[in-house]
């Protein structure tokens, strides 16, 4: 039986399986996040084959789920990454991607499809260290933001491809090296609010802190476990921090913008 | 008509209790728990909203933020009518 072990500070989540497809990628999307099991448990999650399909159990899920293999594999993520989540309430979880230069992250936060991954995989390409893909957990006692590496999964698409278009396109896992990941608390330098938009010049404009503190509450994931506080503190960062509105085609020129602005 | 609008310019917004506000620079959030609204409001609207303690009329809001800017309550009225009405939608404000 293998094993494989989801690991965020002191909690994992152990991913239980027989099958070489299942483990692989669990290895792919998690792979920067992967220990030898120690720390607490925060839930088991198994998947083994049956017939054409996968089965997915887990303790979040009343039911077992029946699938196939690249539509388990998604409800495998979503259903780890929320177990941690849930595993430190005590965070604020945001949704939203970052990366890290000497003087702390940048945070792009947005719903699906705004341009988050490709933005912070851009500056990573460019020596950024990496924290995070999707989902980002911020110590709100220390202002702090923990690294919570999954691999990045990247949409390939010229600067001319519609949002709609976009949706349709398969996401390509884009490996990241052990050394290239931040692996400390970072403090938070600067929130970015991006925007793909085909044929758009990558442009970066400031947005105001009650817009910011808006676009940070909506990306709340946990809000609930939080309410007032996470409105008192999300506001505070928000005054605190240079908060942006960056809209932009081509990847490359809107984290060139990133870099010149010298959060 | 005109009556309609002396009745809304004669009533007096007050603030809901509990709603929680942050004061940022140049506009304000407003938090409500329990619906768990929140709600940014620029400079004007935020100016208005300080005004709503149940003592004040709209047309006395007018006149109070007339004074501020150099322009009299009268050319406001329409403006402030907008925004306390909107603070009374999202159920931020009542009139006494």
């Amino acid at each position: 039986m293998g094993l494989l072990h989801i690991t965020f500070g002191q909690h994992r989540v152990t991913v239980q399986s027989e099958s070489p497809e299942v483990l692989a990628g669990v290895e792919r999307r998690f792979g920067q996040m992967l220990n030898s099991g120690s720390g607490r448990e925060a839930g088991r999650l198994e998947v083994w084959p049956e017939g054409q399909l996968y089965a997915l159990a887990g303790p979040r899920q009343p039911k077992t789920e029946r699938g196939e293999l690249p539509a388990i594999l998604r409800s495998l993520e979503y259903q780890a990454v929320m177990l941690l989540v849930e595993a430190r309430p005590d965070l604020l979880w945001l949704h939203a991607a970052a990366a890290a230069n000497a003087g702390g992250g940048v945070l792009f936060l947005g719903p699906w499809g705004h341009g988050k991954s490709t933005l912070a995989a851009c500056l990573y390409a460019q020596g950024w260290a990496f924290l995070a893909d999707d989902i980002i957990p911020l110590e709100p006692r220390l202002d702090r933001l923990f690294p919570f590496p999954q691999t990045p999964g990247l949409r390939r698409g010229g600067p001319t491809i519609s949002r709609q278009i976009l949706r349709h396109l398969p996401k390509a896992d884009a490996p990241l090296r052990p050394e290239g990941v931040c692996r400390q608390a970072a403090p938070v330098r600067a929130l970015i609010f991006p925007r793909y938009q085909a044929d758009a010049p990558a442009r970066l404009e400031p947005c105001s802190p009650a817009k910011a503190t808006l676009g940070l509450l909506q990306q709340c994931v946990n809000f609930a476990a939080h309410r007032g506080a996470a409105v008192r503190y999300l506001g505070r960062l928000a005054a605190q921090q240079p908060a942006f509105h960056l809209t932009f085609s081509d990847a490359q020129s809107a984290a060139a913008l990133v870099i010149q602005a010298h959060f | 008509m005109k009556q309609n609008r002396a009745n809304r310019a004669a009533g007096k917004p007050r603030q809901l209790a509990g709603v929680e506000t942050m004061a940022l620079p140049d506009e304000m959030v407003l938090y409500m728990p329990g619906p768990e609204l929140v709600v940014s409001l620029n400079h004007s609207a935020a100016a208005v909203w300080e005004l709503c303690d149940g003592q004040t009329n709209v047309a006395g809001i007018s006149r109070e933020l007339g004074q501020t800017l150099g322009r009299s309550g009268q050319e406001l009225l329409a403006e402030v009518e907008a925004a306390v009405g909107q603070l009374v939608e999202l159920g931020l404000v009542e009139m006494v």
